[in-house]
């Protein structure tokens, strides 16, 4: 007898909503998480896109430990002096997509659901290896010692180690990846309803684009309840290219003129870092093997598109349809590669699969360089020359573009991106 | 309503003091400073969060208990450097833990 029907490995919304729902119906799942509890190693920009959550928990979103929801959403394009932002504002009640949130606290809670449907939470225990029969996986390897099960789910977040061992996963480019640095800044709950125009719940998430001096990457606040999360995403081949450290683009990000007023007073309660994997469905890995199935961040599952950005929903559904497939998989007895794959009919029956396709070229997008820098600074000129007034008779539009804008950037190539753009997005 | 001090710029260093962390007496990181030595874009230098690497007299040293574990070093060094750098999660329980996240 293995000591547990399944083995999660890693305690992120991915592996808790696997160990919920599996716990839920009776199986023995013991979910091994190598942080102080679960939550302590994860980071969220962030907001989450509620839609997965609901479905998984018969739970109001309303208690479950959200910041705020949002009902505002800004992008900010900003140069050295100047900012243009765009903003929506949904006045609808009750009508909430996205929360913001924060995972420690968040993660934390769902682990204890988790708990009390059953499921086995083993914390500050790092799993260091996949332990295989055979060819087949058996269990996992937790100090030098194995523990077995029936199936393993790896759900070990975006470093995907254990994939990458057994031959899942071709090693990371540096193109596949941003990093990001970030800090929690309190300010009060009615100072964040009056600086940001909320009312009281309400929240608000802002997107910053052409404050990473040419680095492909942008910044992104997010209102909690009484605290803001605030900090900057950059790719990392990006960063070496550019020579630009992460840090010093997030410190130069927070000291910016645009944000002096909106900071003022904050007290800085924590930093923080973290991986995302952004090159969307062309990394994903083999999403089964014998007595294995991957999900949530491992498996690549994220999705950036302009000014949204997804990994939540995907790491609980991903999860969750995990768990549907081992739960098949059990009262069969079939842990085979063979049988395991209803997991990939499942995800391609999911938006998981369904939107990762359909975005597949956003990354290319995405990753060119005149989006981070040229065009915001262009933006800004534009939009500043045209509410200038000072006398002077300006001139024609056309004239305009022709001796200033186009001397920044050949017209031509403003239109290949629109072209590629439309082609991609 | 509680009076807010003003904001003042907040080094690196003060950052990071505001993280919470068990630190191993163990380091999880390594690195291979004669491969270092050979490395034209010292990628490590750029993309963490901490700056847990840093050069001094031509030789890479790294601070590990600055590690918020994100992982980017050793993408960013094997692919863009020389594979210098030797990096795991810390044992479990050690290292970084976040309050907020």
């Amino acid at each position: 007898m293995p000591d547990a029907d399944v083995i999660i490995v890693g305690g992120g919304l991915s592996g808790l909503s696997a160990a919920y729902k599996l716990a839920s119906i009776g199986r023995n799942v013991i979910l091994f998480e190598r942080g102080e509890y679960p939550g302590s190693k994860n980071v969220t920009g962030g907001r989450m896109y509620l839609h997965a959550i609901k479905k998984l928990l018969n739970i109001p979103v309303e208690q479950m430990p959200f910041e705020r929801f949002v009902t505002r959403e800004v992008v900010t394009i900003m140069d050295e002096f100047r900012s243009f932002s765009i903003e929506l504002n949904s006045y609808e009640k009750g009508k909430y997509q996205s929360a913001t949130v924060l995972r420690a606290i968040f993660d934390k809670w769902f682990a204890s659901l988790a708990e009390e449907k059953g499921a086995s939470i083993i914390t500050k225990t790092k799993v260091d290896d996949l332990y295989l029969e055979d060819g087949k996986v058996k269990g996992v390897i937790v100090a030098n010692e194995k523990i077995t099960s029936n199936i393993v789910l790896v759900s070990e977040g975006v470093n995907s180690f254990l994939p990458l061992k057994l031959g899942l996963r071709k090693e990371f480019e540096a193109n596949y990846l941003v990093t990001s640095a970030k800090a929690v800044i309190e300010l009060g709950e009615e100072e964040i309803d009056k600086r940001f125009n909320l009312k009281k719940g309400q929240g608000m998430a802002q997107i910053f684009v052409g404050m990473t001096k040419g680095v492909t990457g942008g910044g992104f606040l997010y209102t909690n309840r009484e605290t803001i999360s605030i900090g900057v995403v950059c790719l990392l081949e990006s960063l070496v290219k550019n020579k630009t450290s992460i840090a010093d683009i997030f410190e130069d990000f927070i000291y910016h003129p645009v944000l002096e007023k909106i900071l003022e007073g904050g007290r800085m309660l924590e930093y923080s870092g973290h991986l995302i994997p952004v090159k969307g469905y062309s990394m994903i890995p083999k999403l089964v093997y014998d007595g294995l199935l991957i999900s949530g961040d491992a498996a690549g599952f994220f999705l950036e598109n302009g000014p949204i950005f997804r990994g939540m929903d995907f790491a609980i559904e991903s999860g969750s349809l995990a768990a549907e497939a081992i739960e098949k998989a059990l009262k069969e007895g079939d842990y085979s590669e063979k049988k395991l794959s209803i997991y990939l009919d499942l995800l391609n029956n999911s938006f998981v699969l369904k939107d990762l396709k359909r975005y597949k070229n956003v990354p290319k997008v995405m990753q060119n360089e005149r989006l981070y820098k040229l065009y915001p600074s262009i933006i800004n000129e534009i939009f500043y020359d045209f509410f200038t007034v000072d006398g002077t008779t300006k001139p024609s539009l056309i004239s305009y573009l022709k001796n200033k804008t186009f001397k920044h950037i050949n017209p031509i190539v403003i239109l290949k991106d629109i072209v590629q753009f439309l082609l991609y997005s | 309503m509680k009076s807010l001090g003003s904001i003042k710029r907040i080094s690196l260093d003060e950052r990071l003091g505001l993280t919470s962390f068990n630190s191993d007496n163990e380091s999880h990181i390594e690195v291979d400073n004669e491969r270092c030595l050979l490395c034209k874009t010292k990628a490590c230098l750029y993309v963490c969060p901490t700056k847990v690497y840093y050069l001094k007299d031509n030789k890479i040293y790294f601070n590990y208990q600055a590690c918020l574990e994100t992982g980017g070093c050793i993408v960013a060094c094997h692919k863009l450097g020389n594979k210098g750098i030797t990096w795991k999660y810390p044992k479990g329980g050690f290292g970084v833990i976040f309050k907020y996240g």
